[in-house]
């Protein structure tokens, strides 16, 4: 069994799945990773970390159809699996812990 | 729109190493978003940015895996080593025939590495070897460009105060018939050597006592072997006594032990037991004009100085040497590299003969080939043995055995065999080394901790294994699991040629080697027993150099009554020493001719029976002699002479001096080996010059008991030379020691081509009984039809009677090249026909039958119920 940690960059590859619902596949999910956060990914560095969050489990994936736009090949939809979404809860709330148990005079020290 | 398509070289790429369940998912992703940068930023970035994204893709999580994952599996391995062990001891015959096959094969392949190891470290070992050189030339002999070494005595200074580059320089002036005592007996030395004093800073040969810079430098001081001092003195550090000696060119000295050295190894062309320091010997120390046995070498200061220094040659060539240089017409120096003399050098007088590059190529060919035809037992017998293990391999399959699979468990069998083989082939070898090195006259040094020596070792085996095992791996690989396990697998039509192809390759390597052998045979049958023009049997040769008591020492022999008769003479037939050449001419000649020399008495033709086919021999005491000669029939030809009558009375001119008139003429007798020319020769009736060193002849009576003859010999010698110890040859066993380079070749040639033999033999006895297993049942229908055993027995045997004589007509044409080129090197070569090769075919056909006999006569003669029954 592979950790159950979750890195940012995969973080950032669960939600942009999320976000995308229906239509999350490797392209668009590194379009939107892009357009969202400005930095420059390549394609590769996507696909590996969809490949390993599915072998940890927060993926499930399913062959979609094949367009001419892709050159008659198929595409690999993800959707997230009920242990991917606990996983992205779980990552927001202890962030949100933690934020909170940040002390107020921080944020008014400027 | 229409798209545009990527580069096809890089989706070549990806789909080579990305694994398949990925592939779509990702050169989708790639095309789309490449038909997008087409779009945004043309189509040359876009092609770059593709090969990018490709070469990003390129990464352990995204290759294909499913192969390198399951072969490399060590449960299976270990079942693949059980299986391998299961079939070894199953099928006896054919375990017996691969092991021994490749025992044979690599202890062959490994001695011959050995031996050319060997002959590849001559004087490797010397420090800046490559900047030391020996002076040869070259000279036209019967109209051949002919490689010489020595010179003249002042050459080698000379050159080296004359040329810029030269460091260094020694003179090895090797003194041949040397005489040493270190009380009252002088011994006869052959391999003692006058060096200058600056040998052991050329050369880095170990001193043991004494520095090297000093040891020779002054006059009349020796350096001996550890050997020599043993003999000499008993002790290894005999520093300061003395010893005395007689000889050329130095005369009668006294000298003092200066140093010890080791022993010179065998791999060095330098041959020394004794150095004499050169210092203060004078003889000839201006003559230009003789060609001594002084082997001048030359220490450059640097390598590239060689090219420059041989640019001088020719100047000083005509500075030193001009009425040498036209007497032959052609003359030419070359400086060779040391390391290079022992296998490039033809010069005919060198310290050590060298040997031939051609030769080691030769018995490198041979082992490789013995090797070869094991490998081929083993590809036939595995390829066929796999037909009836196609149970065993279609079960594997259907249990998901990939096709890597079972070639690697193909090939872990071929290579447990080679390596249990190599073991045991390195035992093998152990044992051989001593025989190798006893018939070869060598030092081989097999260290098996040499990582180089190992290395070839496990190669060889590595290479065997992998080489054997390839072909049947992947014939039984290649077949169908349904029906492999019906047993119904045929091998194709390709497989069969295939094998019949190696067979006939076998017995083609096979009868090459015996014909060869029976080449070798002939020739050499051809040379012991052909007419010599001269009596070899039943004559001693004692070297002797004291004119004084001649006469009296040739009296007391002409006493005995087991002696025929006794003659002196400055050379013998088949024996190197004493070499006179000098020029002849007669009045009408034009140019004067090379003759060989030999001053001796009236005895000289009686002693050899030497054949007057005109006039007759000296006549003794006879005054008017003196000036007489006698010439050999191509003595009288080269002269001019028409025919031998007309040469009697007519005067010749010898070596510029000496006119003596044509007395007799004899037939032509060998002085040397086949390898010669007989040479024109001149007999001298001159006993009393005194300049001359010789040798008796004995010529005894055939009955007499030559132990005993021997016994009195020496006991005459005794009383009349007191002070030199009694030394003698056979005529005969020179003669045959003069062809000892061919008669071990022929030794040779016979191991090899009888394990060649055997080892065809083994493979055609595997493949037969092979066969027999397959065709038992066609064999048994045919004899229930009413086919004969005679003729099933005919049917059966065509097959390899066929292979023996394709593989016999191939033969021929190899064999006559093979024949052209080794006897290429005599003068004199025995003929050959065709049909001399005949009989290596008959053999071979006889043999093969005779393999194949048994199996295929037990076939065809058993109850053919028996058989069928079992189906």
């Amino acid at each position: 069994m592979k950790g159950t940690h979750l890195g940012e960059f995969e973080e950032i590859v669960l939600l942009t799945v999320g976000i995308l619902y229906e239509d999350a596949y490797g392209l668009a999910i590194t379009d939107e990773i892009e357009n969202r956060t400005g930095r420059s990914i390549t394609i590769s560095s996507v696909h590996k970390a969809l490949n390993r969050l599915e072998a940890k489990g927060f993926l499930t994936s399913k062959m979609g159809g094949a367009t001419e736009e892709r050159g008659g090949r198929q595409k690999r939809l993800f959707s997230l699996t009920a242990y991917g979404k606990n996983a992205l809860n779980e990552a927001k709330e202890l962030r949100n812990s933690m934020y909170s148990a940040i002390p107020k005079v921080l944020w008014q020290q400027g | 729109m229409k798209k545009s398509e990527p580069p096809k070289l890089a989706e070549k790429l990806l789909q080579w190493f990305c694994s398949e369940s990925l592939y779509d998912e990702i050169s989708g992703d790639l095309f789309e978003l490449y038909q997008r940068r087409v779009k945004e930023m043309g189509k040359p970035k876009a092609n770059w940015l593709y090969w990018f994204n490709v070469f990003m893709f390129c990464r352990p999580w995204a290759w294909k895996r499913t192969r390198s994952f399951q072969l490399i599996n060590s449960a299976m391995f270990s079942n693949y080593v059980i299986t391998s062990l299961r079939i070894l001891f199953r099928e006896k015959l054919y375990t017996t025939i691969n092991l021994s096959g490749f025992i044979v094969g690599i202890s062959s392949f490994l001695l011959c590495f050995l031996y050319v190891g060997y002959e590849f470290s001559f004087d490797q070992f010397l420090t800046d070897k490559e900047k030391i050189f020996r002076l040869d030339y070259f000279i036209l002999k019967e109209g051949k460009r002919t490689q010489n070494t020595g010179g003249p005595v002042p050459l080698a200074a000379t050159l080296s105060g004359e040329v810029s580059g030269i460091d260094d320089y020694v003179r090895i002036w090797s003194a041949s018939q040397s005489y040493i005592a270190s009380e009252e007996t002088y011994m006869q030395e052959n391999e003692v050597c006058f060096v200058d004093k600056s040998f052991f800073e050329v050369f880095s040969l170990p001193l043991l006592f004494g520095e090297k810079s000093k040891v020779l430098a002054k006059p009349n001081s020796i350096v001996l072997s550890k050997n020599s001092a043993q003999k000499y003195f008993g002790e290894v550090e005999p520093i300061g006594k003395t010893l005395k000696y007689k000889g050329y060119p130095a005369g009668e000295i006294e000298l003092v032990v200066t140093g010890v050295m080791d022993n010179l190894p065998e791999n060095t062309h330098l041959k020394a037991d004794m150095l004499i320091s050169l210092e203060g010997v004078k003889t000839e120390a201006d003559n230009w004009g003789s060609f001594k046995p002084v082997y001048a070498y030359f220490k450059l200061s640097d390598a590239t100085q060689e090219q420059k220094i041989e640019s001088l040659l020719p100047a000083f060539k005509e500075k030193y040497l001009a009425d040498r240089v036209h007497e032959d017409n052609y003359f030419e120096f070359d400086l060779i590299n040391i390391a290079d003399i022992h296998l490039n050098s033809r010069s005919r007088w060198q310290l050590k003969p060298g040997n031939s590059l051609d030769n080691l190529i030769l018995f490198s060919c041979i082992g490789a080939f013995i090797l070869l035809l094991a490998c081929i037992n083993y590809i036939n017998l595995s390829a066929a043995g796999s037909i009836s293990r196609s149970r065993e391999i279609g079960i594997r399959k259907t249990l998901g055995a990939k096709r890597g699979q079972l070639v690697l468990q193909y090939l872990s069998e071929s290579l447990l065999i080679s390596f249990i083989a190599t073991i045991l082939a390195v035992a093998l070898t152990k044992l051989a080394i001593p025989y190798l090195e006893k018939f070869a006259g060598i030092t081989i040094f097999f260290d098996l901790q040499s990582i180089k020596t190992l290395s070839f070792i496990f190669g060889t085996a590595f290479t065997t294994g992998l080489f054997s095992g390839l072909y049947p791996a992947l014939i039984a690989s290649k077949f169908q699991p349904v029906k492999a396990i019906k047993n119904k697998v045929q091998t194709g039509a390709s497989t069969y040629f295939l094998r019949k192809g190696l067979v006939t390759f076998q017995f083609l390597i096979s009868i090459c080697l015996i014909g060869f052998t029976l080449i070798i045979n002939k020739q050499i049958d051809f040379i012991l027993n052909h007419d010599l023009g001269f009596n070899k049997e039943q004559v001693v040769v004692i070297p002797y150099g004291d004119k004084e008591g001649e006469a009296t020492l040739l009296n007391a022999l002409n006493e005995q009554s087991f002696i025929k008769s006794v003659s002196i003479s400055q050379s013998v037939p088949a024996y190197a020493g004493g070499y006179d050449g000098r020029l002849a001419t007669t009045p009408t000649l034009a140019e004067p001719i090379q003759i060989r020399s030999i001053i001796t008495d009236k005895a000289f033709a009686d002693t050899y029976q030497l054949e007057f086919v005109e006039g007759r021999n000296f006549v003794k005491d006879m005054q008017s002699d003196t000036g007489a000669v006698v010439l050999n029939a191509t003595a009288v030809e080269m002269l001019g002479f028409k025919n031998p009558t007309e040469a009697i009375g007519k005067k010749v001119r010898w070596s510029n001096y000496f006119d003596g008139y044509v007395i007799g003429v004899v037939n032509d007798f060998h002085l040397g080996s086949f390898r010669e020319k007989i040479a024109p020769v001149i007999l001298l009736n001159k006993p009393h010059w005194s300049w001359w060193k010789g040798y008796i002849s004995v010529k005894m009576e055939t009955g007499s008991s030559m132990q005993q003859n021997l016994e009195t010999l020496e006991s005459i010698w005794k009383k009349h030379q007191a002070d030199i110890s009694f030394r003698y040859f056979f005529t005969d066993k020179n003669f045959e020691s003069l062809h000892q380079q061919d008669l071990k070749f022929r030794t040779m040639s016979r191991i090899f081509s009888a394990i060649a033999i055997m080892l065809a033999c083994s493979g055609l006895l595997g493949i037969t009984s092979y066969q027999i297993k397959t065709r038992s049942r066609e064999i048994a229908v045919r004899k229930v039809f009413g086919a004969e055993t005679g003729y099933l027995f005919l049917k059966l045997n065509k097959e390899i009677f066929w292979v023996t004589i394709l593989s016999f007509v191939v033969a021929i044409p190899i064999l006559f090249m093979l024949r052209a080129n080794w006897m290429s090197v005599f003068a004199y070569q025995v003929e050959i026909d065709w049909w001399n090769f005949a009989l290596a075919g008959i053999l071979a056909v006889l043999l093969a039958v005779l393999v194949s006999a048994y199996h295929i006569y037990t076939l065809a003669n058993t109850n053919p119920v028996n058989i069928i029954k079992n189906e």
